[in-house]
């Protein structure tokens, strides 16, 4: 037996379509699915930058009625956050790869988009738990200096500290373990397939 | 366009059905079968007039399969109404043995070579491989040359 012998058999049973149901409310369906993915995905991102853009007011009302230099600091970089922090995730949703282009190129555009979330939750310490840290540790901090300039650490704050260190910690740790069971394992089906289509 | 999206699934559901048993993990069928369906769909514009159907179907339902990650949050509805509606068999059919021999060789290959394959009985030109895998049309002659030989080597005499 060749194989060119079941090229026939072949294209009746997938041209032949199994079943013979009306695909109407399969496309309504369809249509409403997308449309809710859509205003999901526009939900998120107008949230991502509305939540950043409302606070800038805020730190800038903070910074102007600051207590001392260590509260503007820490002021100067929450703003500098909510600018940078939705740029960040903007930026890791931008590449785009249509499904309709050839496999080889939509893989090499998903192993970039895939790559670069990955490497975004990995780093998510520097670009996003640092700033935001230091900058409440320096406002609240801030808030408690003296004539002098020095703060002065009260219970009530190291409490605060204490929950906030747990945290950091855990959004940390929850971040990594994201990179690593949702992206980790996709990009190695990416790099597997991509290998095997460079191979002979 | 819901006509033309209609006219179109009706004749590819047999490929889209067999690329997504082909691809999915065991109990995935349904998910992936859907997620195609859903981007077709939100392909569909880009199909218009660009490409035959069968290289833009294949192009879309193999980077989707390739590329599919079971979702947590699944998309009930359409779920519903896709089994309800569409799927009276979840796996391709299986009624005769030369379409087990088929499945057999194809499991046996990997993604790449069983998309050749596939693309290859459904009578595709090694252009229109090309242009799905995104290889060069020799490069396709040489895969189906080869696979055509493992083929020949497992079954002869059959």
């Amino acid at each position: 037996m060749k194989l060119d012998d079941l090229k026939q058999d072949w294209q009746e049973a997938v041209v032949t379509p199994p079943t013979t149901d009306d695909f109407t409310k399969v496309i309504a369906m369809l249509e409403q699915q997308t449309t809710k993915i859509d205003k999901e995905i526009k939900r998120r991102d107008i949230l991502e930058i509305s939540i950043a853009v409302l606070l800038i007011p805020v730190w800038i009302y903070g910074l102007v009625n600051s207590a001392g230099t260590l509260q503007s600091i820490g002021l100067i970089i929450a703003i500098l956050s909510c600018i940078y922090i939705p740029y960040r995730l903007l930026k890791a949703k931008k590449i785009n790869s249509p499904k309709s282009t050839s496999i080889k190129s939509f893989l090499e555009n998903e192993k970039q988009k895939v790559s670069q979330q990955k490497q975004l939750l990995e780093s998510v310490a520097t670009w996003y738990i640092a700033p935001l840290t230091v900058s409440i540790i320096f406002i609240t901090l801030g808030a408690t200096v003296d004539e002098s300039g020095m703060p002065h650490l009260n219970s009530q704050l190291i409490t605060y500290y204490a929950f906030l260190s747990m945290l950091v910690v855990g959004a940390y740790f929850l971040n990594k373990r994201s990179a690593k069971k949702k992206f980790a394992p996709l990009l190695t089906k990416i790099e597997q397939r991509l290998s095997e289509l460079n191979s002979q | 366009m819901h006509i033309e999206f209609e006219q179109m699934i009706v004749k590819s559901q047999g490929r889209i059905r067999y690329i997504a048993s082909r691809y999915c993990h065991e109990g995935e069928f349904d998910d992936m079968y859907q997620e195609i369906l859903l981007q077709l769909w939100r392909s569909f514009d880009s199909f218009q007039g660009q490409a035959s159907r069968e290289t833009w179907v294949y192009k879309v339902a193999l980077n989707t399969a390739c590329t599919f990650v079971k979702k947590a949050v699944k998309h009930k509805d359409l779920k519903q109404s896709v089994s309800r509606d569409t799927i009276s068999v979840t796996e391709p059919a299986q009624n005769n043995c030369q379409a087990e021999i088929l499945n057999t060789f194809m499991n046996q290959l990997n993604d790449t070579d069983a998309s050749i394959l596939m693309m290859y009985l459904d009578g595709l030109s090694s252009d229109e491989c090309a242009e799905v895998i995104g290889i060069s049309a020799s490069a396709v002659r040489s895969r189906i040359k080869r696979i055509k030989i493992e083929f020949e080597n497992q079954y002869i005499g059959d």
